[in-house]
């Protein structure tokens, strides 16, 4: 099955990462010096099986690596020998996976399943009712009024997305969750404008609601190539890519950081630590928001290369699933 | 393809964005500790009229230093950067000279015409003295040169005051307690300079410091960039 596909394993690339003779973007590899596409990177549903304790959107990849192999050695996956891991967990890293937000929306096209994805709601849901409650009235107010109701819709709607396999007219369904997902999408989408906008600024705020964003965003593409609806799923998909660039290209640490100092008037030495600080804080959120624009902006050219291949969205989601010995593999033009 | 290019020249521009925000700043704090340590020698080389009348000894003396070094610093980080973003715009170039598509040849001339409009020095130099003189607005000394003029005003008076009741009231100890007052007032001047070089040069609430404008500047040209790459693409 895997030989209909032009997929291969990633790890060919590795000295070219290493060099800087390839560079990655999103999903892209490209050669540095020619700018040519040597690869599409796409995770399969061996990855998700690995990262099922998910690492956090913005973990850094040092702590995905420790957290990573760690829970491979004690995964109980006895049928693969150790060192094939390490060099997995080695390739993983290399690609700077953590960084990708892959946990959350997926490397090239999502393969979460919609339970799992429902889970990961719940947990969002958790997080920001908890958040909430420590924040300011604003954003308990907006928790109480909109949030609540958000989430029930969006759990709706997944749920009902595992039943669509089984209907006599699918492809009819997937294109219905989609357009619903955009619905969800389009308020989740103003939130995070509206507060990227605003004097303060919260990083855990923003995480959570980019997290459930990008789920939406990921699912909406999933059910249209499942529909086999592969111009609509790249017109889809640049429509995705252009709201992530408009909300996230103008955010950079120094702007951040500033909007993360405390009220009042301290010291003027303890002001630049406190600056400095919240520049650290910064740069990892930009780096995690940049790796999801990149990623989002480069799936219009993997879906390009599956029309230009003449592959199914559906075949092709069948066969990422099932794929059971790499975690990334590549598609080749 | 196309949109394959402006991914790569995207990535290229964040890359710059993010060294030259972190260069500026660390650029400038390692400057700033020669500066301080030359403001302070001028400090101890103060003579005893200066310690009453310490207004005179700033404008005069600390000011034209403070200011030689801003000229300096803005050239010099706004000189490299500008070179070094011109290089990304140059890829652009080359990739689609390669690309030999008529339709985008106007696109790096655009670019480039932001890049040099966001970050020529002549610019930089126009927005900082404006920026600085807000900051300033509310101190003793108005302008560019007015920098220190917040520490002219907290040190000077009390060590007019003191210094006055000093020399009314010369006697035997009169030569002891002027060298005491000279050196509680270069003691002064000294913490309270590098207090107001921190805040004036690396950061304060108002965004007004040379750091933060050099960073808005990096940061609104990288924007414009992306914006009409956008366009392109």
């Amino acid at each position: 099955m895997l030989d209909s596909i032009p997929f291969s394993i990633p790890l060919q690339f590795a000295e070219g990462l290493t060099d800087g003779s390839i560079i990655r973007i999103g999903s892209l590899l490209k050669d540095g010096a020619s700018g040519q596409i040597l690869a599409h990177l796409q995770e399969t549903g061996f990855a998700q099986q690995l990262l099922s304790n998910a690492v956090p959107m913005f973990a850094s990849p040092q702590s995905f690596a420790i957290t990573q192999t760690a829970n491979l050695v004690s995964s109980g996956l006895s049928n693969i020998q150790l060192h094939q891991l390490k060099g997995m967990v080695e390739g993983l890293q290399l690609l700077q996976y953590s960084n990708i937000g892959v946990a959350v929306a997926g490397l090239g096209v999502s393969v979460l399943g919609f339970m799992v994805i429902n889970k990961k709601l719940k947990e969002l849901e958790v997080s920001i009712s908890d958040l909430s409650g420590k924040m300011s009235r604003y954003f308990q107010d907006l928790y109480e009024r909109e949030m609540r109701q958000r989430f029930s819709n969006i759990y709706v709607l997944f749920e009902r997305s595992d039943q669509i396999p089984h209907l006599q007219y699918p492809v009819r369904e997937w294109i219905g969750l989609e357009e619903k997902l955009a619905f969800e999408s389009g308020f989740l989408r103003t939130e995070i404008g509206h507060h990227l906008s605003e004097g303060r600024f919260n990083p855990e705020w923003l995480n959570l609601l980019t997290t459930t964003l990008l789920l939406c965003n990921a699912t909406r593409i999933h059910c249209l190539l499942q529909g086999n609806e592969m111009a609509a799923a790249q017109h889809a998909s640049k429509v995705i890519a252009n709201t992530y660039t408009e909300l996230f290209d103008g955010i950079s640490q120094s702007r951040l950081a500033n909007r993360m100092m405390p009220e009042g008037v301290r010291e003027v030495g303890q002001e630049l630590i406190t600056y400095q600080a919240n520049q650290k804080k910064a740069k990892t959120i930009v780096a995690g928001l940049r790796e999801v624009t990149d990623s989002a902006l480069s799936k219009p050219l993997l879906i390009e290369h599956l029309i230009s291949k003449g592959i199914s969205g559906s075949d092709f989601i069948a066969q990422i699933r099932a794929q059971n010995q790499y975690p990334i593999v590549l598609l080749t033009p | 393809m196309e949109c394959a290019q402006h991914l790569t020249t995207r990535r290229n521009l964040f890359i710059w964005r993010d060294r030259w925000l972190e260069k500026v700043e660390t650029d400038l704090s390692s400057e700033l500790s020669a500066l301080k340590l030359n403001l302070d020698d001028q400090i101890e080389g103060i003579g005893i009229t200066a310690v009453i009348f310490n207004d005179n000894f700033i404008k005069k003396k600390l000011h034209p230093i403070l200011a030689e070094w801003l000229a300096m610093q803005l050239s010099s980080l706004m000189r490299s950067a500008t070179k070094e973003l011109l290089e990304v715009c140059d890829e652009v170039v080359e990739v689609q000279s390669i690309d030999s598509q008529l339709k985008n040849l106007n696109t790096p001339q655009k670019l480039l015409d932001i890049a040099t409009a966001g970050l020529s020095t002549a610019a930089v130099f126009a927005a900082i003295p404006a920026a600085v003189g807000a900051s300033t607005a509310t101190v003793s000394v108005g302008g560019f040169l007015g920098l220190l003029g917040v520490t002219t005003t907290v040190v000077s008076m009390p060590a007019v005051v003191v210094g006055s009741a000093v020399i009314a009231t010369a006697g035997i100890f009169a030569r002891h307690r002027i060298k005491k007052v000279k050196t509680n007032t270069q003691w002064r001047l000294k913490e309270n300079m590098a207090a107001q070089l921190q805040e004036k040069v690396l950061f304060n609430r108002e965004g007004t410091s040379l750091n933060q404008i050099l960073q808005g500047v990096i940061e609104s040209t990288t924007s414009k960039l992306l914006k009409e790459l956008g366009h392109v693409g």
